[in-house]
């Protein structure tokens, strides 16, 4: 099990060549992988706050929904990461797309908790 | 690799961040046209530089091997050219400003862009790039932190307007950010010596984490479209030690 947990975070941070050398290390031959063990802490991770938001829904404020749905896209962004990012080794455009995603994700990341305006723009359409 | 994507990204925005605050400070409008001939040149900088640091191989992070992040070859021609027309697009706005005003740009205006290349062009080739270069962001962050902190403390009802009280704060809030870093990035790593992992990748996986999280924090925090924040960044540190200082743009915090 802490073989597993330094993979999955090995996963994230170096690479997950490097993690497939913990991998090998496990004991256990039927266990997952780190990568596997990543997108399925990942995707734990996006249930866990879509499930959150829906039962705070009414409750708390709606900056806070925002908050919850940028982590939903953080952590999908990473797991995305963790399986494509190094495909432009076979096809250099998609190391292209990688970064212009990456760049996009990183946009989004830096409205995080920004105030936005409560207003909807079909409101401020009639109201003008 | 997502976190040495990132970082650098987000010394962009801080370099795009000061040159807005020195040129409030100088008077330099910054429109919409300055602001996207800036971020072309900064932003197209920082892609060189991702590529520049790539070809070198394997990037070594706290003793780990980071695989290289392939990229097409022509991308780096494609972000030259976009940095370079970015810079002519923004030198030629200034030249516009100083012919208007009759009076030179302040050079501080253009040091964050031109410290920016010098780090992300002919720096990124450098060994030591991940040692330099965060040193010199986190300089220029904390002197930054610093005169926020110091506007925060000398808010205070009742408080003194001196030198000397601004030295006593300067020294109270430099010895808590050592303690904390000590603590953040020695203590914490030891902490999670159980895991079967050499301490210096714990070390340097915690580290990730910390500054993910801290460029969240700097969204929220650094915002210079408020009031509280810009009135802060515009003000001399003398003002603070000066005894009549009053700021309109915050209400007076009571101390407890």
């Amino acid at each position: 099990m802490r073989n597993a947990v330094a993979g999955a975070a090995l996963a994230v941070f170096a690479g997950s060549a490097r993690a497939a050398d913990v991998a090998a290390a496990a004991s256990d031959p039927v266990a997952a992988t780190p990568r596997e063990m990543f997108l399925g802490a990942g995707i734990g991770a996006m249930i866990t706050c879509a499930v959150t938001s829906f039962f705070l829904a009414g409750r708390v404020t709606e900056r806070t929904h925002v908050a919850l749905a940028m982590l939903v896209v953080l952590i999908g962004g990473s797991c995305l990461f963790v399986i494509f990012g190094l495909v432009g080794r076979e096809i250099p455009i998609a190391g292209f797309l990688v970064v212009l995603g990456l760049i996009g994700l990183f946009k989004l990341m830096n409205q995080f908790e920004i105030r936005r305006s409560r207003v909807p723009r079909a409101n401020k359409t009639s109201e003008e | 690799m997502l976190f040495l994507l990132w970082s650098p990204y987000h010394y962009s925005g801080q370099t795009i961040g000061l040159t807005m605050v020195y040129a409030r400070r100088a008077g330099f409008s910054i429109g919409r046209r300055e602001r996207m001939a800036l971020s072309a040149f900064v932003f197209s900088a920082f892609v060189c530089g991702v590529i520049r640091f790539q070809r070198g191989g394997l990037t070594d992070f706290y003793g780990m091997s980071i695989p290289t992040f392939p990229l097409p070859d022509w991308m780096d021609a494609a972000a030259q050219a976009v940095m370079w027309t970015g810079a002519l697009v923004f030198a030629a706005l200034a030249v516009v400003w100083c012919l208007g005003q009759r009076r030179l740009i302040p050079p501080i205006v253009l040091l964050p862009a031109l410290t920016h290349f010098i780090w992300f062009v002919p720096g990124a080739s450098l060994k030591s790039f991940w040692v330099v270069i965060p040193f010199f962001h986190s300089l220029q962050y904390l002197l930054i932190a610093l005169v926020m902190q110091l506007k925060v403390r000398i808010d205070v009802v009742g408080g003194e307007h001196s030198w000397r009280r601004l030295g006593a704060e300067a020294r109270r809030w430099g010895s808590r950010n050592t303690l904390g870093g000590m603590l953040l990035f020695i203590g914490l790593p030891a902490a999670f010596s159980w895991l079967p992992l050499p301490l210096m990748t714990t070390a340097g996986i915690l580290a990730a984490a910390v500054n993910i999280h801290h460029f969240f924090v700097d969204g929220v925090i650094w915002k210079l479209r408020d009031t509280a924040t810009s009135s802060a960044l515009m003000m001399n540190i003398a003002d603070l030690a000066g005894p009549a200082f009053v700021d309109p743009a915050r209400p007076r915090a009571v101390e407890a």
